[in-house]
């Protein structure tokens, strides 16, 4: 089997939730654990279904995948196919570092130069600074040095970092004239002198892509994984060269490379589309933007050898055929107008244009058709499907819907609260699904058929919150199947305390029992509750009787019930083990397997 | 005589560009213990004919025909007759409880709001009596009452919309999209409680959707619309199994579900409601379109028993 194109292995993807000032001080922060350890592979060609209800991480995951939001824990490597010619440039790393120290080492020199020598003794170009200016020197050059560093980080080299160290070196001169200017001056020497064969190479072969192979995706940020080059760089660069990820937030070189491999299909075509832009600028922005990799793919399919100019001519005509390509024909018509003069439909197939024009290899679909009118999802899908033979892509289609992804994916993942519950072929997912939740919601979908009409057997309550997800078997309190060791825990005791409420003739001889719910508190394995010294014999005995009605595997997972000096706590066994298992040539994560 | 007898009613917004025929010379009847799935694409004005209804139309809204509920005509009431049945006869549930909940007031203030507006000498404590009678009803805990909207999850807000929809014991409810912006789970449940509360209170249910799925699972009649018309009426498990109008036939080969196995779409764009197609709107879309179609609007007529269509197709 071939490399797979995205390989995710333990991803996480937890977002912070800002509280109070004085919480964030005390209370430690909290995080909404969207994606918490998340394990799949796609393969190129595939159309790869992420399904599961709202919450679940689903779009999250596909976020994370474009850089679009920090990844926490774990790592996605995304491989995308070389073509032969188009290998990375790179600056011989060993000149790098010795032109930075260079830089320092001179900029002291000449600090030191100027306190020796107070005339100075260079007379035209140092004025008598003093001590001052001395240091105003030494700073403004080191602070120069310090800058420019982390374009280095900026691997592969391209042409912007070359030009941005000249327009920040001739800025940062010009702050500390007039000795400042010598300082530059003899760092453009020293740049151009070590770093010849890149940097000079570079511009010679300006506008020329220089592509990146292995993304690696972590919590330190986007990294070229197994970049070439990586062997030839001693122990000392690496140490002054940091870290090489380059964390996702802010410009870089990295993220851009990867979108321009990476794009996303949004859910709400109205939203997605600037309304002050015509259609043609819309795309036209994205065309100029990832010029270097549409002529690299055109060069692909023997386009010409040099990379045509990015004229208005030639961006208009790479929108047009894009436009012609979701078929919104005559495109001519369609690159003048703005979105609110087309249809929903319409503009979804625009959204999907401008996700095809950086001509990327793998395209994240996030509920691509779920605000479209019924009788349009179909040719958008198709369209979908046509686009994926035509532009050679693979597809993460990310939906709620499971009729669609059943038509539209060869594997899926179903996902509940972060975590992939049952993942496997579609087909053998949709004959035999083996996941309690997979089964819930493939039964909860209604079907277009009165004749089939039937009582549902509907998993009671809701998703849970992310803050706090359930522990072991995050489907638990929901499922029907449970066992006593899937994570009972005290909340759900208290959840069962409450549900029993409901029951308008118990209600009022429970609350004197057990007190008002919200004096109940959990925490972890434990239920507790403050109550009057001599009642708690009493109160521990009635729990009994509760828990003797409560469903089994509640009750069986309760260790005991412990009432001491003015308190009664419920207490649970720890949860056995999750671990996911190969069932049926599918990996499912349930104890029952 | 029926619970809600609609006639003839057509609905014409105002708007910078020109008037906006939404609703077009509809007829509907809703019986008590009965749900009407009321289903069409997005901008085909069944939410509007709901609105109607409630009269919570925007002003400037033009209303022509007749909703007759109760021996009175809603259409031409006073907003003071409205008030006195729109939260007490005739209730609403919205598509996204949590807009339509005030994120300011708490359970409890909503429902004193709400009978207070009713009933203004009411004692709180009966008022709250009731409040807990019919959360219970929607399996919500009375105990959450001082809770905030935020504090509740989708499904629970959405209980709490039917709750409150639910306090005057109304006749008529009428469900606007009510579990759109819920996942599949939860609208199964809250679909299911829908159908156990309309047999317990005997309501008629207005169930405006545009999923085919629920419709065929909870309605037991449906109406069609397209562009303002109502197409096709009839009972549930007859529609669905002989379909007349062909936009009926296209839009029920165009649902993605388990069973399908290959993609089916209506070919066209869904119509320009400022510049609907003259005569049948449904005929630059319709594959047996025939000659007489962009004339004028085919009459209803009743090809089948129960069964009303409105195409030429069915002379």
């Amino acid at each position: 089997m071939p490399e797979p194109l995205v390989r995710v292995r333990n991803l996480k993807v937890h977002y912070p939730l800002f509280k109070g000032f004085v919480q964030r001080l005390f209370g430690g922060r909290r995080y909404v654990h969207a994606v918490d350890g998340v394990s799949f592979d796609v393969h190129a060609g595939d159309v790869f279904g992420l399904v599961g209800e709202s919450g679940c991480g689903k779009s999250t995951t596909g976020r994370a995948l474009l850089g679009l939001v920090p990844v926490t824990g774990g790592e996605a490597i995304l491989e995308f196919p070389e073509s032969g010619e188009e290998r990375a440039e790179f600056v011989r790393p060993v000149g790098i570092s010795v032109a930075c120290a260079f830089w320092l080492l001179l900029s002291a020199a000449y600090a030191a130069a100027v306190i020796i020598a107070p005339k100075g003794p260079f007379p035209p170009y140092v004025p008598p600074l003093g001590v001052f200016g001395a240091a105003l020197v030494l700073a403004t050059s080191t602070l120069q040095a310090l800058l420019v560093w982390p374009l280095f980080k900026m691997r592969p080299w391209s042409r912007r970092p070359a030009r941005a160290l000249a327009t920040w070196g001739a800025l940062l001169g010009f702050l500390a004239i007039p000795g400042g200017l010598f300082v530059m001056a003899a760092q453009v020497a020293l740049a151009v002198y070590f770093g010849t064969p890149g940097i000079v190479g570079l511009l010679r072969r300006s506008g020329r892509l220089v592509p990146v192979r292995r993304f690696h995706l972590t919590a330190e940020g986007i990294a070229e994984a197994d970049a070439p080059g990586e062997a030839a760089m001693s122990r000392f660069d690496r140490v002054l060269l940091g870290p090489r990820a380059v964390p996702i937030r802010g410009f870089s070189w990295l993220v851009k490379q990867l979108r321009s491999k990476v794009q996303i299909i949004y859910q709400d075509p109205h939203a997605a589309l600037h309304p002050a832009l015509t259609i043609g600028e819309a795309i036209g922005h994205v065309l100029t933007a990832h010029w270097s990799n549409v002529a690299a793919a055109e060069r692909r399919v023997g386009g010409p050898e040099r990379a045509p100019r990015a004229t208005q001519e030639a961006v208009r005509e790479r929108a047009r055929q894009l436009l012609d390509d979701v078929g919104l024909r005559p495109p001519e018509q369609f690159l003048e107008k703005r979105p609110t003069e087309i249809s929903g439909g319409q503009k979804q197939r625009v959204v999907i244009a401008r996700s095809l024009a950086p001509r990327p290899l793998l395209v994240v679909a996030d509920e691509p058709v779920a605000l479209l009118d019924m009788s349009i999802r179909a040719k958008v899908l198709e369209l979908m499907l046509d686009l994926k033979r035509k532009y050679g892509l693979t597809y993460i289609f990310i939906t709620h819907d499971l009729a669609t992804a059943k038509l539209m994916c060869d594997r899926v993942a179903i996902m509940y609260l972060g975590r992939i519950v049952e993942m496997g072929s579609s087909s053998r997912i949709y004959a035999d699904p083996k996941h309690p939740y997979t089964k819930a919601l493939l039964q909860a979908i209604p079907h277009p058929d009165p004749k089939q009409r039937r009582r549902k057997d509907l998993p009671k309550g809701e998703v849970p919150d992310a803050i706090h997800p359930p522990a072991g078997c995050r489907f638990h309190p929901r499922c029907p199947v449970a066992l006593s060791t899937c994570g009972w825990e005290g909340r759900d005791f208290i959840a069962y305390l409450e549900e029993r409420r409901l029951d308008s003739q118990r209600a009022d001889a429970e609350e004197s029992a057990f007190g008002a719910i919200d004096e109940w508190r959990a925490e972890g394995l434990r239920a507790e509750r403050k109550i009057r010294a001599e009642s708690t014999d009493e109160v521990a005995g009635r729990i009994r009787t509760v828990l003797a009605e409560a469903p089994a595997p509640l009750a069986e997972a309760v260790e005991n019930v412990v009432a001491s000096e003015g308190r009664v706590i419920v207490r649970f066994r720890p949860p056995a083990g999750l671990k996911t298992k190969d069932v049926d040539e599918r990996v499912v994560e349930c104890l029952l397997y | 005589m029926s619970l809600l007898e609609i006639a003839d009613l057509s609905v014409t917004y105002a708007s910078r560009a020109g008037a906006i025929r939404a609703v077009r010379h509809v007829g509907l009847r809703l019986e008590r213990g009965m749900t009407l799935g009321l289903v069409g694409e997005s901008g085909c004005g069944k939410s509007t004919l709901g609105k109607a209804v409630l009269g919570i139309l925007p002003r400037g809204t033009t209303l022509e025909g007749s909703i007759v509920f109760d021996g009175t005509d809603l259409a031409c009431a006073e907003e003071a007759v409205m008030r006195k049945y729109r939260g007490r006869n005739l209730s609403l549930i919205f598509q996204d409880p949590l807009t339509r909940l005030d994120p300011l007031m708490n359970v409890r203030d909503h429902f004193l709001e709400l009978i207070r507006a009713h009933e203004p000498d009411v004692k709180e404590a009966d008022a709250l009596d009731r409040a807990r009678r019919v959360l219970m009803a929607v399996r919500i805990s009375p105990d959450r009452m001082r809770q905030y909207p935020h504090e509740f999850s989708g499904g629970m807000r959405q209980r709490i919309m039917i709750a409150l929809a639910l306090v005057f014991h109304p006749s008529v409810l009428i469900a606007d999209e009510p579990t759109t912006s819920l996942d599949v789970i939860v609208e199964a449940q809250i679909l299911e409680l829908l159908q156990s509360i309309k047999r317990e209170y005997d309501m008629g249910v207005l169930l405006i959707t545009h999923n085919l799925g629920l419709v065929a699972e909870y309605a037991d009649e449906m109406a069609v619309m397209y562009a303002g018309h109502i197409v096709e009426l009839g009972r549930v498990d007859r529609v669905f199994a002989e379909p007349l109008h062909p936009y009926t036939k296209a839009l029920l080969e165009s649902v993605i579900d388990l069973d399908t196995t290959k993609l089916r779409s209506i070919p066209g764009q869904p119509p320009d409601l400022l510049n609907p197609p003259s005569g049948c709107p449904f005929h630059p879309r319709c594959p047996s379109a025939l000659p007489e179609c962009p004339a004028a609007f085919p009459a209803t007529t009743r090809p089948r028993e129960d069964r009303e269509v409105a195409c030429y197709l069915y002379p």
